[in-house]
């Protein structure tokens, strides 16, 4: 353990612009004083980090190799609007689309960042995710090289997604990178951003060590996408931490169709009046793999409102886990929060770990939270069995249509496209099962 | 066409059996109607011909179009085409009804030795189906089952039915829940379909619905047995009378 | 409501408050391995058990006090408590009530617990534990014609040393955790019960514990083996005087249900709560588990409306193929108190079944949490468990929190659980005042109606005391 943490540390950071140093020295710091979890810590009481202390992980060379290759394997559909495309974490220009953005929109890469933008940004780097509280937000901040900011002036509204694509190339031996963005938002901007995680090719494992950070001022409104699509040797734990003021809201759409290990921690803050938040997720893992959503939504104010719903479906030998929470605070009156998660079981190999919270303060709630833990509805097999559908068939269908109830909720048909043709490719393990859906 | 003889049924766990040696002939081209009180058994007898779960066949034999029914798995009987048109139609959510008829048709079509539908040629007939039932297209977009209305339900296993194209049709309790208008619809497509190759099982606690469709033969179904059968008429006599005289003869 | 009259209800003492004046002979503060070999020289205990004790023990020294309860207080000095205290007149055994101390027997009266057969609730054996000891157990006879052996567990182990040495420590072992080595090590007293098979139990079986002396800990062990196909029902009862001081309450509770048995465990917990501002009351650290066999049930209720501090989760290991697990609760926090408790049910057994049935009520600044587990492992195919939690609040600086963990491992298992968490609804206590029905008995109306899931689940006459009990915990809640 000791070693993980050691390793991460020695590593030799490349020349970067003072703003970033101090980050980066900053993150160093608490690193240093951190240990890594264990299942033991509660947080991490069903997610074991033993793929990453096995192996001794470095940064991966600055060479990524020929781009086309993979960035078509990334695509991800989306016609319109800007696209920044990160590859091993760092830029890439040659992959990316730039789109005229109106006056008062900065949609930039840290390295492309000047000195007072840069200055601005390690002001508040940090602000919603401090490197004090979370040994991987500390590491994310030492190994920064480079990441994403959108920030938008009061009022503007952006019509098209932004779509940032985290892509992660074949190494040579295992790595780990940092993913890092801000998104804030002025007083009644709206915007919609499309995080999208994917590796090309097979090669050694790569860790993306993620932070993210959503500042929404004064009925704002964010509609934030993450899917994780990524390949058998990718590691990923990502914090995505939000605030919330009056009257501003958040839509976050989360799938998990790939990756070895997923690990995904929503954190929101409700700081304001009347805020209120929407988490939608899906999470489907098989072979071996093991995904982790964690949330976190936080009252902090009167008449703040959240729902949650989380759907998941774990096959062969693969663990999904699924913690939410809902925590009002004292004098959060008017609070409506709920939570609902609901799991299919497909395999007695399988695992599904849950564990909704509830921490209330405040009497004047509505709050709830459901889960279940299940098989196939035999009423349902029986039905589609019935009108002839072979049994296999009707598996794949009923877990297309427990899958589908929360993708339909997703935004942008493009992006529903890419993750159905995805979803049924992990339900199916022979097409011709899906061939009804396609 | 289907030929029960001596047919007992429990269901699993359970000592008693619900169905203690029916006997039933369905000649191809003929509607039958089963009509009795509730909990006589009329659900129990639909299900089992299906092949649902949780039944167990303790006595007796059922042939299906010469051949043993009870034998074959569930879409097994569905593809040799028997059609069970269910009391409480199974919500679906996130599957469109139109995936769902895709799946079920093909599954069916291949099995009889037809070339698929292409995807345009169902949705013709989809909507050809829905216009009979007087559905809105829209429908076939939907979840199946999802959220619709009682009425929609049994609209909804009719427009199967009439895309299958099955030789048996099971009807439990098509009339249930049911207004005028809703009944005269679902009837005209029952009527749609009879044909001399076609046969109809109607499952009915009233007779109302036997005034749109006219049944050949209806039977009485008590404590698990035919108790009484006839024509058309004994329909009439059982709404005038109840079910109690007969129970009081077989007793 | 007014306030004088709020502050009045507030100021309404613990009705079981009361000191009883006696002499006792309690061993002075602190703990080693010569206070263990003390108390088992005092209940002249057999060397096996004496070694027993010692190795739970040493266990304990090794172990750290578990901290990830949503629960705050000040550091336990386990060296500040006396580990054993019992009533001088008792140092005798006495044989009959003849030969109890009156003082002791008026004690239980007053707390409604006549001890003579004749004055006693009808139906209703009763073992009477005071501080470390046990004074009397009542209709022994009756059910000694039925084969029932219900006594202390003291007692036990002098009579039939072969069924306590087999199933002592059998479903929650001396290492199981903190608390439980430490009540292994240091077990006074508490009842032991053997329904032989077949044999339903005539009669209700009743523990009723009383803490007396100040700065002592209590400690006590119960064990209840039902044979094969037997059924008992059980309840246990306790109180505490009103001291400043906390005192540590540290029971283990063994059930094993074997294949076809029924186990019906009732508690109905009344500790001292401490005052307004959270001065005294008892730490209530309990391990509580039934191990299930083949098709027999288990089935814990409480009502818990004492302790400043309650840990406690009742649990059942469904090992048995069919068996099954309830667990019915009501905890009810007021004041300073603070309740973290729920139950684990572990499915092992094919077709093992469990309910899990919760109803919190925070009022004042205390703080209830539910903290349940359900775990399906993989050789409970077809297992069932359904939870439902709800939680109400009433006032604005209380606390209310709900901690389910489900881990599912067999694919045909359904595991369902559903929590809420709401005030009392305006409309209701709307409707029942503009019936005449004043704010405080409304609440309590609508909070007893919130419990009848659970109170159901209780013999009759404790339901009936259940509900007494709750409006009495309640006073001064509402205003």
């Amino acid at each position: 353990m000791a070693d993980y943490l050691a390793t991460a540390l020695a590593r030799q950071a490349p020349p970067a612009a003072p703003w970033l140093a101090s980050v980066r020295a900053r993150g160093a710091e608490e690193a240093r004083r951190a240990r890594l979890p264990t299942i033991r810590d509660e947080a991490w009481r069903y997610t074991s980090l033993r793929p990453l202390l096995e192996g001794n992980y470095t940064a991966p060379p600055a060479e990524a190799g020929p781009l086309a290759r993979w960035a078509e394997a990334a695509e991800l559909g989306l016609a319109a609007g800007p696209r920044l495309v990160f590859v091993n974490g760092r830029f890439c220009a040659a992959l990316s689309r730039a789109t005229p953005l109106p006056e008062g929109v900065v949609l930039s890469p840290l390295s492309d960042l000047d000195e007072v933008a840069g200055a601005r940004l390690a002001q508040s780097l940090g602000r919603l995710a401090p490197p004090g509280e979370r040994v991987f937000t500390a590491l994310n901040q030492w190994w920064l090289e480079d990441g994403a900011v959108l920030w938008v002036r009061d009022g503007l509204e952006l019509a098209e997604p932004i779509h940032l694509l985290w892509l992660g190339t074949p190494q040579p031996s295992p790595a780990s990178v940092a993913q890092r963005l801000q998104v804030v938002l002025g007083a009644g901007a709206r915007a919609t951003v499309v995080e999208h995680f994917a590796t090309g090719g097979a090669g050694e494992r790569l860790f993306t060590n993620g932070v993210s950070e959503f500042e929404l001022g004064e009925g704002a409104c964010l509609r934030h996408c993450r899917v994780h699509l990524e390949g058998e040797q990718a590691l990923a734990i990502g914090l995505a931490a939000a605030r919330l003021a009056a009257g501003a809201r958040l839509e976050g759409f989360h799938a998990a169709l790939g990756g070895q290990l997923t690990r995904v921690e929503l954190h929101v803050a409700l700081e304001g009046e009347g805020a209120s938040c929407e988490l939608t997720g899906l999470y489907l893992p098989r072979r071996r793999e093991v995904f982790d959503y964690h949330t976190c939504v936080e009252h902090r104010s009167p008449n703040a409102a959240s729902e949650q719903a989380f759907r998941g479906i774990a096959a062969d030998r693969a663990r999904a886990v699924f913690n939410g929470r809902i925590h009002i605070h004292p004098g959060a009156r008017g609070s409506v929060a709920h939570l609902v998660d609901r799991n299919i079981l497909g395999n007695d190999e399988a695992e599904v770990d849950v564990k909704p919270e509830l921490e209330i303060y405040n009497d004047d709630v509505q709050c709830s939270h459901g889960a279940t833990v299940a098989q196939w509805d035999e009423r349902q097999l029986f039905y589609l069995r019935s009108r002839g559908v072979p049994e296999a068939e009707a598996r794949v269908l009923l877990g297309f249509a427990f899958a589908n109830e929360v993708l339909e909720r997703f935004p942008l048909q493009e992006l529903r496209q890419r993750l159905r043709a995805r979803l049924l490719a992990r339900l199916a393990v022979d097409p011709q099962l899906a061939r009804h859906l396609t | 066409m289907l030929s029960i003889h001596d047919l007992e049924v429990r269901i699993a766990d359970q000592e008693r059996p619900i169905l203690k040696g029916l006997d039933l002939e369905v000649g191809a081209g003929e509607v039958h109607a089963i009509m009795g009180p509730n909990g006589s058994g009329k659900s129990t007898l639909g299900y089992v011909l299906a092949g649902r779960d949780g039944y167990q066949v303790t006595r007796g034999s059922v042939r299906f179009r010469g051949r043993d029914l009870l034998a074959m798995d569930v879409e097994t009987r569905a593809r040799e085409g028997l059609f069970l048109a269910f009391q409480y139609p199974v919500e679906i959510p996130g599957l469109s009804n139109l995936e769902f008829l895709k799946a079920a048709v093909d599954a069916v079509r291949e099995y009889r030795g037809e070339p698929p539908l292409d995807s345009a040629a169902l949705l013709r007939r989809a909507r050809e189906a829905c216009a009979a039932l007087r559905l809105d297209p829209g429908f076939l977009k939907r979840g199946v089952n999802e959220g619709f209305s009682g009425g929609e339900k049994k609209r909804n296993e009719i427009l199967q039915m009439m895309l299958l194209e099955p030789r048996l049709c099971i009807l439990d309790e098509i009339d249930s829940g049911l207004d005028i208008d809703a009944l005269q619809v679902v009837a005209d497509g029952v009527n749609a379909l009879r044909s001399p190759d076609r046969s109809f099982v109607l499952i009915t606690h009233y007779q109302r619905l036997l005034e749109y469709v006219r049944p050949d033969r209806v039977h009485v179904l008590s404590g698990g047995r035919i108790v009484r059968s006839g024509g058309a008429e004994l329909a009439l006599e059982l709404e005038e009378r109840g079910y109690g005289w007969l129970e009081e003869e077989v007793a | 409501m007014s306030k004088e009259s709020i502050a009045g209800l507030v100021r309404r003492e613990y009705a079981a408050g009361f000191v009883t004046p006696i002499e006792s002979d309690t061993l002075p503060p602190g703990l080693n391995e010569e206070v263990i070999r003390t108390i088992s020289q005092r209940k002249e205990e057999p060397d096996w058990l004496l070694a027993w004790r010692l190795e739970a023990y040493r266990a304990w020294l090794k172990m750290e006090e578990p901290h990830w309860a949503h629960l705050r207080y000040e550091p336990i000095d386990y060296q500040a408590l006396s580990y054993y205290s019992a009533p001088k007149s008792l140092a005798k055994r006495p044989k009959s009530l003849d030969e109890v101390d009156p003082e002791l027997l008026r004690t239980y009266e007053k707390l409604g617990i006549p001890l003579h057969e004749q004055a006693a609730l009808a139906g209703v054996a009763v073992d009477a534990v005071f501080d470390s000891v046990s004074v009397a157990t009542s209709f022994r006879e009756k059910l000694a014609e039925a084969g029932v052996i219900f006594c202390s567990i003291s007692e036990a182990v002098r009579e039939y040393p072969e069924l306590v040495r087999r199933y002592l420590g059998s479903v929650v072992p001396p290492r199981d955790n903190f608390f439980a080595a430490l009540n292994s090590a240091v077990f006074s007293d508490g009842s032991f019960v053997y329904v032989p098979k077949g044999v339903r139990c005539p009669m209700e079986l009743s523990t009723y514990f009383r803490i007396n002396e100040s700065r002592t800990g209590q400690f006590e062990r119960t064990l209840i083996v039902a044979d094969e196909g037997s059924y008992v029902s059980y309840l246990e009862g306790c109180t505490a005087p009103m001291r400043d001081e906390h005192q540590l309450h540290a029971a283990v509770v063994e059930l094993v249900a074997l294949p076809g048995a029924q186990i019906k465990y009732s508690t109905v917990q009344n500790w001292y709560p401490g005052d307004e501002e959270g001065r005294g009351g008892i730490y209530n650290f309990v391990t509580k588990r039934g191990l299930v066999h083949d098709h027999a049930r288990i089935s814990w209720t409480q009502v818990e409306t004492g302790s400043a501090i309650t840990w406690k989760y009742p649990s059942c290991v469904l090992k048995g193929e069919g068996s099954v697990g309830e667990f019915y609760s009501v905890a009810l926090t007021n004041h300073c108190q603070q309740a973290d408790t729920g139950t684990k049910m572990i499915h092992l057994g094919r077709g093992s079944r469990s309910t899990i049935i919760s109803k919190g009520i925070s009022a004042g600044r205390s703080s209830n949490t539910y903290r349940g587990k359900v775990h399906i492992a993989a050789t409970a195919a077809g297992a069932r468990n359904y939870t439902q939690c709800d939680s109400l609040l009433i006032g604005d600086r209380c606390g209310a929190h709900t901690f389910p963990y489900i881990e599912s491992r067999n694919a045909s298992a359904v595991v369902e659980h559903e929590a809420s968490t709401s005030k009392v609804s305006d409309d209701q206590l709307f409707l029942c005042r503009s019936r005449g029905i004043d704010t405080e008995k409304a609440v309590s109306m609508i909070v007893n109606g919130f419990c009848r899931e659970v109170f159901r689940q209780l013999p009759m006459e404790f339901a009936v005391e259940a509900g007494k009990l709750l409006e009495v915990s309640l006073e001064g809640a509402v205003g």
